[in-house]
């Protein structure tokens, strides 16, 4: 196979294909078994890492990671506040060195108070005049040395202004070259973080000096604040009292539809649903995997997939399942199993999934449709149908009749089984004007 | 983007961190799987997880909504385990890494009930795995975010910043070299069974 032909397959895999392309591709998947063998182990490649282990973190991660997001705030919220408290405790520093100079320079000054100059200086003279003992020393003697003694005070408190005020300016340098590179260490640190929610951080509320009325002004009363909400939610049919008026409720909702069951038992309501479906003799297959589960006593949600159905056909199908079910008997195990019916439209991603169950490109399923009032005709269009007829004998295509028919399967199964194969092999393209249901069954037990 | 989203980011903004919790039990498990099958490893995908989130906690306000923000969140978790991956050891085999740590519960335990069920699961969840790992980073991540995550081709580009023209050839070429080593893992197991009952003996 070429490059080109295998790039093909990887594309149908991958549903991405033009309608050109995958038309190409599926004329290359009829024409090769190689390329049938390939583009079979992809999809299961594909199917296999689609249902690998899911894992969960658990309700515990999220708490932790809000609990993360808290610190991440009060720390974000303290390196903001931070400059604030560097600036008042910067003052506060400056303040601290420049203290015990003061103190200093008024302790020198307070000892010169104590032992002025003056003194000394009379006390030298004295000493000079030591071969004078005789004369008295008199007040005036003292009164004429006191300007000079004046004049150095004068002078020494100058010089200690002086060196006060250049050793403030020291400190001040000082603190200010020694703290400057943490400053600018934070602001930057500052620029590089986002600035971040406060969360649940609150910054102090200033008191109020005197109290405040607030008041608003009656604007909106005219206007009406409730808005409407229109809620479309999809029947839930109740399953004691089902009957013909709950059949039109289904058909209403579309034809390509996905009837959500809940029932008692799994197994017991794949016996009724076989039963009503051998009532209408529509050829069914079950997925091998299944029996082994219902054997272990183990439960597990399961599809069955009813595909070209007349709407006839739909009615009956419910009815008889409904009558097989709740059927009087005498045992325990013949109590009806089926609890209700969730009725929806099979949207664009319940296709997808449906056709990576079972193996199949996603064209190959019916196409989705608007939902449209319920036909209570069987003939299916026969323009349409006889024009799809014709193109794909343009085409070259073989021309396989749809049927009927239905697959229970389970949604973990891979690779694909026996009888999945076999429902593959014997479909054909489907009808589209036909009802096609999708049975989703969710037991208890 | 999801309104949603959008509404939780918004009071997010508003200082409201339980509402980033919402956002983080909203993507946690899709994206821990993603990171789980890159790794391979548990405890890094958690660490990266939880890296991944703290990172778009920091910058939500950087976050314009121009794409969604999941894809913008997946985006910053594949930034942060291609780191991881880089600078960590050798990748463990999951057996290996799951006797250190507790293995999270799987999404419907009664699915798994079944031990027989359950051991076959695991096996072929290790052998798919092993396959995983031994692709290129640029081919596992593409086929995780396909095949695991079902993200579409334009989400895909999206997010690996690359053309969507890109993103299909490494698909292409990831599947066949996925297949390759599968086949060739499949071979080299019957082989060892077949030697097996001779070496019993």
């Amino acid at each position: 196979m070429t490059d080109a032909e295998k790039q093909l397959l990887t594309g149908l895999v991958d549903g991405a294909l033009s309608v050109e392309e995958k038309e190409r591709a599926e004329a290359l998947l009829r024409s090769s078994p190689e390329a049938q063998q390939l583009f079979a182990a992809l999809m299961n490649d594909s199917l296999r890492l689609k249902y690998l282990r899911r894992e969960q973190l658990g309700d515990a991660f999220a708490a932790h990671m809000v609990q993360l997001a808290r610190r991440e705030v009060a720390e974000v919220a303290r390196r903001r506040l931070w400059p604030l408290y560097w600036r008042k405790w910067a003052s506060v520093a400056v303040a601290a060195v420049v203290l015990p100079f003061i103190a200093w320079g008024t302790f020198l000054l307070l000892r010169q108070l104590v032992s002025p100059p003056g003194l000394n200086f009379v006390e030298e003279n004295r000493q000079a005049r030591q071969p004078e003992p005789s004369i008295p020393e008199s007040s005036a003697a003292q009164d004429s040395v006191n300007p000079a003694g004046h004049q150095h005070w004068l002078t020494v408190l100058g010089q200690l202004e002086q060196t006060g005020r250049q050793l403030g300016e020291h400190a001040a340098r000082f603190v200010e070259e020694s703290l400057s590179p943490l400053g600018s260490a934070l602001t930057s640190a500052w620029r590089d973080v986002e600035p971040l929610v406060l969360g649940d951080w609150q910054p102090a509320i200033p008191a109020l000096s005197e109290p405040i009325v607030l008041t608003s002004p009656v604007r909106d009363i005219g206007r009406n604040s409730f808005r409407t909400l229109e809620l479309h939610l999809p029947p839930l049919l109740g399953w004691e009292r089902f009957g013909r008026a709950e059949v039109q409720t289904v058909l209403a909702q579309g034809q390509f539809l996905v009837l959500d069951i809940s029932c008692r038992d799994g197994e017991r309501t794949w016996e009724r649903i076989h039963q009503a479906l051998r009532s209408l003799k529509i050829p069914t297959g079950l997925d091998d995997r299944l029996p082994s589960f219902w054997k272990r006593r183990q439960s597990t949600v399961y599809f069955v997939y009813i595909e070209n159905l007349s709407a006839e056909q739909v009615g009956e199908f419910l009815l008889a399942l409904h009558r097989e079910d709740t059927r009087p008997g005498a045992k325990a195990h013949t109590e009806p199993q089926i609890r209700s019916l969730l009725v929806q439209p099979v949207q664009a991603e319940g296709r997808q999934r449906l056709a990576d169950l079972l193996g199949l490109p996603v064209g190959a399923l019916p196409e989705l449709a608007s939902p449209k009032p319920p036909s209570t005709s069987s003939e299916p269009n026969l323009q349409d149908d006889t024009l799809r007829k014709l193109e794909q004998v343009a085409r070259g295509q073989p021309i396989r009749r749809p049927i009927t028919q239905a697959l229970a399967f389970s949604p973990l199964r891979y690779p694909a089984s026996k009888q999945i194969h076999q429902f593959r092999q014997q479909r054909g393209q489907p009808r589209q004007d036909a009802y096609h249901l999708i049975l989703l069954l969710r037991p208890e037990r | 983007m999801a309104d949603d989203d959008r509404t939780l980011i918004a009071r997010c903004l508003q200082g409201r961190v339980e509402a980033f919790g919402e956002l983080v039990r909203r993507y946690q498990d899709r994206l821990y799987n993603a990171v789980y099958r890159f790794l391979g490893n548990a405890e890094d995908a958690r660490d990266v997880v939880q890296e991944a989130f703290l990172s778009a906690f920091r910058s939500l306000r950087r976050f314009r909504g121009g794409s969604q923000f999941f894809t913008w969140l997946y985006r910053i978790a594949i930034n942060h385990a291609v780191d991881c991956k880089r600078r960590s050891k050798p990748v463990r085999a999951l057996s290996e890494a799951d006797q250190d740590h507790p293995k999270p519960e799987p999404a419907d335990p009664s699915v798994f009930a079944n031990p027989d069920w359950q051991l076959q699961r695991l096996e072929e969840d290790e052998r798919l795995q092993q396959a995983l790992s031994q692709l290129s980073s640029e081919y596992r991540m593409v086929l995780i975010l396909r095949d695991i995550d079902e993200l579409s081709y334009e989400q895909i580009a999206d997010i690996l910043d690359i053309p969507l023209g890109t993103v299909r050839s490494r698909l292409h070429r990831a599947r066949l070299e996925l297949r390759r080593l599968l086949e060739q893992m499949e071979k080299d197991s019957s082989s060892s069974s077949v030697f097996a009952p001779e070496l019993k003996r």
